[in-house]
């Protein structure tokens, strides 16, 4: 397949590509993101704490500070816009013994400089009026810290770009990045882009006069495709154990503890999730290789006997799943701590933009980066603002008139109809699964059964997954056509079965 | 729109049905069963194999059949069910004043909306779930193809897809053991099971008929350590485990395999509750996991008369004359009463599994006798056997061992229809049999209990539909 030429094309469709293609498409410009998962947020976006960080654990001056604490600000309006969920619980970070209110003082400091709002310092009897399950001699409370559901943001960026124009086409991996000489000289030469498909395994090509690098993992491998390459990244897993609903009630804020600078990452703390679930995690192992989001048998057991330490209440019984997301690291394991954000043209390659070492606070930074990056472009293109920029709601309310016309002509009873619960953990009724299904296919998603946990949280309640799949498998079947047999997990390749076992 | 109830049942399993049948009986008729699928039953449909129902009846039903006389007996009765209705929360009544003798409020939700009933009475009768990978914490990767073996059962038995063609089975519960025998019937191959404990989980007659029947290996003080594949499962990791519980990392063995099926355990499925209101009656099991379905249903008739009982209801039970199969003496059976039930189940099955390991290590030469679930063991002499059935089963089993097949055939463009043997057929013809059972299409679906093969692989036994 070969395209015209487009203006943009973003490469990875993790939280900062989604949010650059919506910062993007709000203006007059054509923007195409690529992905080589089946569905936004497979990444780094969708394996995190799913904290909205204050930003006082980052270096003061450095664009990881600057862009946390715009982002923590402005992040209660942006939910709004999106329509996602967002509670500012705050948090504690919690000193277990005097060496760690040194600690304290020190991260206090640090987020004054930074510009954090609502930081304090608190003692024992204090840290029990906030939760009496937590443990703790002092504590550094934040104010501004918040959970949401990162699935959901990452996804309601997409919509949002797809809402006003931004074209995505997922299961292409970039293999190579060529820069095209032109005879025209007006304009800098357009770059081409080949991509392999991973539904049909074809090579597909592509003509941009922009490429945005937002990569994660893979932002120096794509560098190099370019002849850049004054990047390494160093994969550095983090795994995390979810707890079971009921004890998820118990814990009423996110729990850190004082983190120690030779270390990845914050340490392993403990955070509710916004539906009501408990997480533990994560830890800090430097990988060889990127995509290893196994999990570990003595990483558990670490984490669940730190996690212990902070929040007593935590016991093995309550957990119902596992799992691993991987920092994409500019610091070695030799250097250790953090190395800034990566966030400009490349001086060699013109129009070529790199985002490289977005690990955390980058989720929590992501509309403030693509911002940054809009202005890059618009500080050497003329692009005009839109009049009309729709909102993902007002697009939804559109699909969906759409979407009963369909059904209407095709004598179908509308989802909306379809209340029978599938997912008794987390009542999620047909409706909600076949809207979800659908939304997949509104940003160009290959369906699976993540994508629909992802959106629906089907699977991933108390039961995860073994009263409802059935049900799942026959309903998409039935109600979409999917035949079980070419039904994916997650990646192309992870089929949920054999074959039928009588034809 | 509010409805009164004397009593709600929420689930229409075993013992959902078991026990409205015996309200019924008592003269409470002002009943409802809840039941999120369409259709009542429970788990019971997906389990084809027989087994059910020996110790009420002394005859061995498939799961289907059990299932299907106890929805007789609750549409014989004309209590009220509803499917594809699914319980969201059960409440008190806000305000005591408001309650006018129905302090339960029980919220659902059906194909068309909410619904809400005002309940005297409540009886949990929702069972339980299967323990996944997250509650037993298995490291290694993320890939598909890692199943719990109620949920394997249930895509190979109802749905007809195979989860894969290699499994290695996690734990020896009976489900696992039942599943490691139907995916060889069915041409897939089951490399191990493993267990972590020195005896095996579930029924001793299950680890007969299903795995050394089938040379399938048991591996006991054995459990999965890792399991690798970045998209689907390509292998897992068994080591041996000490004492103590820790693993012994010279002994592992990689094996390859495509699927993991993990049967460790069940757990009641009670988070729907929010109170503890003294109305509300849990039986079967969501009270505790129970061995047998003969159990669960006496269990749940035994909460019943507590229910009428506490409903004032006319015609309560005389003394019951019939035999017991249990020996659990629950006399109460409210949420109130529940922490107790479970803390005495717990040390019963402890001592029981204490009991095992000890036989196991006196281990003699015996034949398990697999006509109940008893499994008694028969020794040289032909003694040991509860009843006289035991020293004829050995002998037929030495000189002409016979099982009871059960499997599904093909209706055409509408699935499965689950089957069975009506007498046990010789054991080395079952290979042949699979054969026939592989080759039937029907062309339109059976009615429950037809012959759709006469004389099958012998005079006299027939291939009929147990659904």
């Amino acid at each position: 397949m070969s395209r015209d030429r487009v203006k943009i094309l973003i490469i990875g469709s993790g939280a900062v590509g989604n949010a650059i293609a919506r910062e993007l498409t709000q203006y007059e410009t054509d923007v195409i993101v690529l992905e080589k998962e089946a569905d936004t947020a497979f990444g780094t976006s969708g394996r995190n704490s799913a904290v909205v960080h204050a930003g006082f654990n980052n270096k003061p001056g450095s664009l990881m500070a600057k862009l946390c604490v715009q982002g923590s600000q402005g992040f209660e309006k942006e939910a709004a816009e999106l329509g996602i969920a967002f509670k500012r619980t705050g948090k504690l970070v919690v000193a277990l013994d005097e060496d760690g209110k040194k600690g304290l003082e020190a991260l206090y400091e640090q987020g004054r400089k930074n510009g954090t709002e609502r930081l304090e310092i608190i003692d024992e009897a204090q840290i029990l009026a906030i939760d009496s399950n937590i443990r703790g001699v002092a504590a550094l409370s934040s104010g501004m810290t918040a959970i949401f559901d990162p699935f959901e943001y990452t996804i309601a960026l997409a919509e949002t770009a797809v809402a006003n124009g931004a074209e995505y086409h997922f299961g292409r991996k970039v293999i190579g990045i060529q820069k095209k000489e032109t005879k025209n000289n007006m304009m800098p030469p357009p770059f081409l882009v080949t991509a392999e498909n991973a539904v049909t395994g074809r090579t597909e090509t592509y003509y941009a006069d922009i490429v945005i690098n937002s990569a994660g993992l893979y932002a120096d491998e794509i560098c190099r495709m370019v002849g850049i390459d004054d990047y390494t990244i160093y994969p550095c897993r983090g795994e995390y154990h979810i707890l079971d609903s009921r004890i998820g009630e118990k814990l009423k804020l996110p729990v850190y503890p004082v983190p120690s600078p030779k270390s990845g990452g914050l340490g392993v703390h403990l955070t509710p999730t916004i539906s009501g679930n408990l997480m533990i995690g994560p830890s800090a192992e430097y990988l060889d290789e990127r995509d290893d989001y196994a999990t570990t048998a003595p990483v558990m057991d670490q984490l669940y006997n730190e996690g212990k330490d902070l929040f007593p209440l935590l016991t093995r019984e309550s957990f119902i799943r596992s799992f691993a997301g991987i920092r994409p690291k500019l610091a070695s394991k030799e250097k250790a701590g953090y190395l800034d954000f990566v966030i400009e043209e490349s001086k060699d390659i013109e129009n070529f933009i790199m985002l490289v070492g977005i690990e955390s606070p980058g989720l929590t930074s992501s509309i403030p980066i693509a911002k940054m990056v809009r202005d890059i472009i618009r500080g050497k293109h003329e692009i005009k603002e839109k009049d009309h920029v729709l909102s993902r709601s007002e697009w939804k309310e559109k699909q969906k008139s759409t979407k009963a016309i369909n059904d209407l002509m095709l004598r179908h009873r509308p989802p909306e109809a379809q209340k029978r619960l599938i997912c008794r953990c987390e009542y999620k009724s047909e409706a909600d699964i076949l809207n979800a299904f659908d939304e997949m296919e509104q940003i160009g998603a290959i369906p699976t059964v993540k994508g629909l946990k992802n959106r629906t949280r089907i699977g991933m309640g108390n039961c995860q997954g073994s009263f409802c799949t059935v049900d799942l498998v026959t309903l998409l079947a039935e109600k979409r056509g999917v035949d079980p047999l070419k039904l994916q997990f997650d990646s192309p390749g992870s089929h949920l079965f054999s074959g039928r076992i009588r034809i | 729109m509010i409805i009164k109830k004397d009593t709600v049942i929420i689930g229409g399993g075993p013992a959902g049905m078991a026990a409205a049948a015996k309200l019924a009986e008592l003269g409470v008729r002002d009943i409802v069963i809840l039941e999120k699928e369409d259709r009542l039953g429970g788990v019971l449909p997906q389990c084809i194999h027989d087994g059910f129902g020996v110790l009420l009846s002394g005859v061995s039903y498939t799961g289907t059949e059990f299932s299907e006389q106890y929805a007789k007996k609750v549409r014989e009765a004309g209590v009220e069910y509803r499917l594809w209705t699914t319980v969201t929360s059960i409440e008190d009544v806000k305000r005591k004043e408001d309650n006018e003798g129905y302090p339960i409020v029980v919220k659902a939700t059906d194909d068309s909306g909410d619904i809400e009933y005002r309940a005297r009475t409540v009886l949990l009768t929702t069972g339980c779930r299967e323990k996944n990978r997250g509650s037993i914490a298995i490291p290694g990767s993320r890939a598909a193809g890692i199943y719990t073996a109620g949920t394997a059962q249930a895509f190979i038995n109802l749905k007809n897809l195979m989860p894969g063609r290699r499994a290695v089975i996690l734990g020896s519960g009976d489900i696992g053991l039942i599943v490691a025998r139907r995916i060889t019937l069915e041409g897939g191959e089951v490399a191990c099971v493993v267990e972590r404990d020195p005896v095996a989980g579930g029924l001793q007659r299950n680890v007969n008929q299903c795995l050394e029947d089938y040379g399938i290996p048991l591996y006991t003080n054995t459990t999965v350590t890792n399991i690798y594949g970045g998209i689907r499962v390509t292998a897992v990791d068994i080591a041996e485990v000490d004492a103590s519980g820790n693993t012994l990392p010279e002994t592992v063995r990689t094996m390859p395999c495509d699927t993991l099926i993990l049967s460790v355990g069940l757990v009641p499925s009670d988070e729907i509750v929010h109170t503890d209101n003294e109305n509300i009656f849990v039986c079967g099991n969501a009270a505790f996991v129970h061995d047998l379905v003969d159990r669960v249903v006496e269990n749940a008739e035994k909460a019943a008369a507590q229910i009428a009982g506490r409903l004032g209801a006319q015609n309560m039970p005389p003394k019951s004359e019939k035999k017991k199969v249990s020996d659990d003496r629950i006399n109460d059976f409210s949420l109130t009463a529940l922490a107790d039930v479970r803390a005495k189940n717990r040390s019963k099955l402890a001592e029981k599994r204490l009991r095992k390991i000890e036989r196991a290590k006196n281990n003699q030469k015996t034949i398990t006798c697999i006509l109940c679930p008893n499994s008694c063991e028969i020794d040289q002499n032909l003694e040991g056997g509860k009843c006289l059935k035991g020293a004829e089963f050995v002998r037929s089993e030495i000189m002409d061992p016979r099982r009871i097949l059960t499997s599904s055939v093909l209706v055409k463009e509408r699935g499965l229809v689950s089957v069975r043997t009506t007498a046990g057929i010789p054991k080395e013809k079952i290979g042949a049999a699979m054969e026939i059972i592989r080759s039937i299409v029907l062309e339109r679906p059976p009615v429950f209990g037809q012959i759709i093969y006469r004389d099958f692989m012998e005079k006299g036994i027939n291939l009929i539909t147990t659904r």
